[in-house]
């Protein structure tokens, strides 16, 4: 009987895929964003609202599109003239670095500045999964509740960017704002926070200047 | 949720780990985790027991030790495994 010593990290496969990932657009000038949240916190409602702003320079942008199944969201990019590609995980309940670096690949991406991610909805597992991303975008409505960071702290301790969206249902709701910001900055002293309406368009300044700057 | 992708991660370290240090059965998998690993034990050995048959891990169980020292996205390290 031998007890071997290994110390390898659970995930060093995907995380090598997602290095690689970074490295490869880092060399070609392309910034990547993973955007985050649960399903219906209005992620791609988000991306629609600011990619739509005049000024978005829509050539530098695309998205990759993740779901469990449709090109719903694909379509909506279409609409509205960015490139993009739809990954359909057929009941994964996140993507891994491998299937973003296949988007990379099929995604013609010259002239590209941001590439961004539209993951999966869900709080829990694409939290544990980097794709290569430069930088994380959070995105959480009103409607969630503001106890979420602290019951799920692993997106909000790993997150750049916070966005609070659907500002404007606010006052049909018991979310505390204050409340929400001092757990996510408990969590993540460094995250910055944003307040927004995808919807109403109201806060979509601020949200468009970081992902274009 | 994501366990079935961990459970594949692991078993394919100590699979390589393994073949390096000639070992043909596998009793042990200790797996350190940190505080927010999000990884659910239960879900792991549910993952574990289908996917083990028919490999040298079939009599292994994991084990999952605390390390208050991981942080980070990364918390869940393959540390050692026993066998012969």
């Amino acid at each position: 009987m031998k007890t071997i010593t290994v110390n390898k990290n659970v995930l060093s496969k995907n995380d090598e895929i997602a290095e690689r990932n970074q490295a490869a657009l880092t060399a070609r000038g392309i910034r990547m964003f993973n955007l985050l949240g649960s399903p219906g916190s209005g992620k791609t409602t988000l991306l629609e609202n600011a990619l739509a702003h005049p000024n978005v320079d829509k050539s530098k942008i695309a998205v990759i599109e993740g779901d469990l199944f449709t090109d719903f969201d694909a379509k909506r990019m279409d609409e509205i003239g960015i490139r993009t590609i739809q990954l359909n995980t057929e009941g994964a309940c996140h993507l891994e670095a491998d299937m973003v670096e296949c988007g990379i690949e099929e995604l013609n991406l010259n002239g590209v500045e941001t590439l961004i991610v539209d993951n999966i909805g869900n709080l829990v597992c694409t939290a544990s999964f980097s794709l290569g991303e430069h930088h994380r975008i959070a995105v959480t409505s009103v409607t969630e509740g503001n106890d979420k960071p602290l019951k799920y702290p692993k997106l909000f301790q790993t997150a750049d960017y916070v966005v609070i969206n659907k500002i404007d249902l606010l006052p049909f709701t018991n979310f505390d704002v204050d409340r929400f910001k001092a757990d996510v900055l408990s969590l993540n002293p460094n995250a910055k926070i944003f307040v927004c309406s995808a919807f109403k368009g109201d806060g979509m300044d601020e949200i468009v200047e970081f992902l274009t700057k | 949720m994501h366990e079935g992708a961990v459970c594949r991660e692991i078993m394919d370290i100590v699979s390589e780990a393994a073949i390096e240090n000639e070992i043909n059965k596998i009793y042990e998998i200790v797996i350190s985790v940190g505080p927010y690993s999000c990884l659910h034990e239960g879900q792991l050995n549910f993952y574990f027991d289908v996917m083990k048959k028919d490999t040298i891990m079939e009599e292994a169980v994991i084990r999952l030790e605390s390390d208050d020292t991981l942080t980070g996205t990364s918390q869940m390290y393959v540390k050692t495994f026993r066998g012969e």
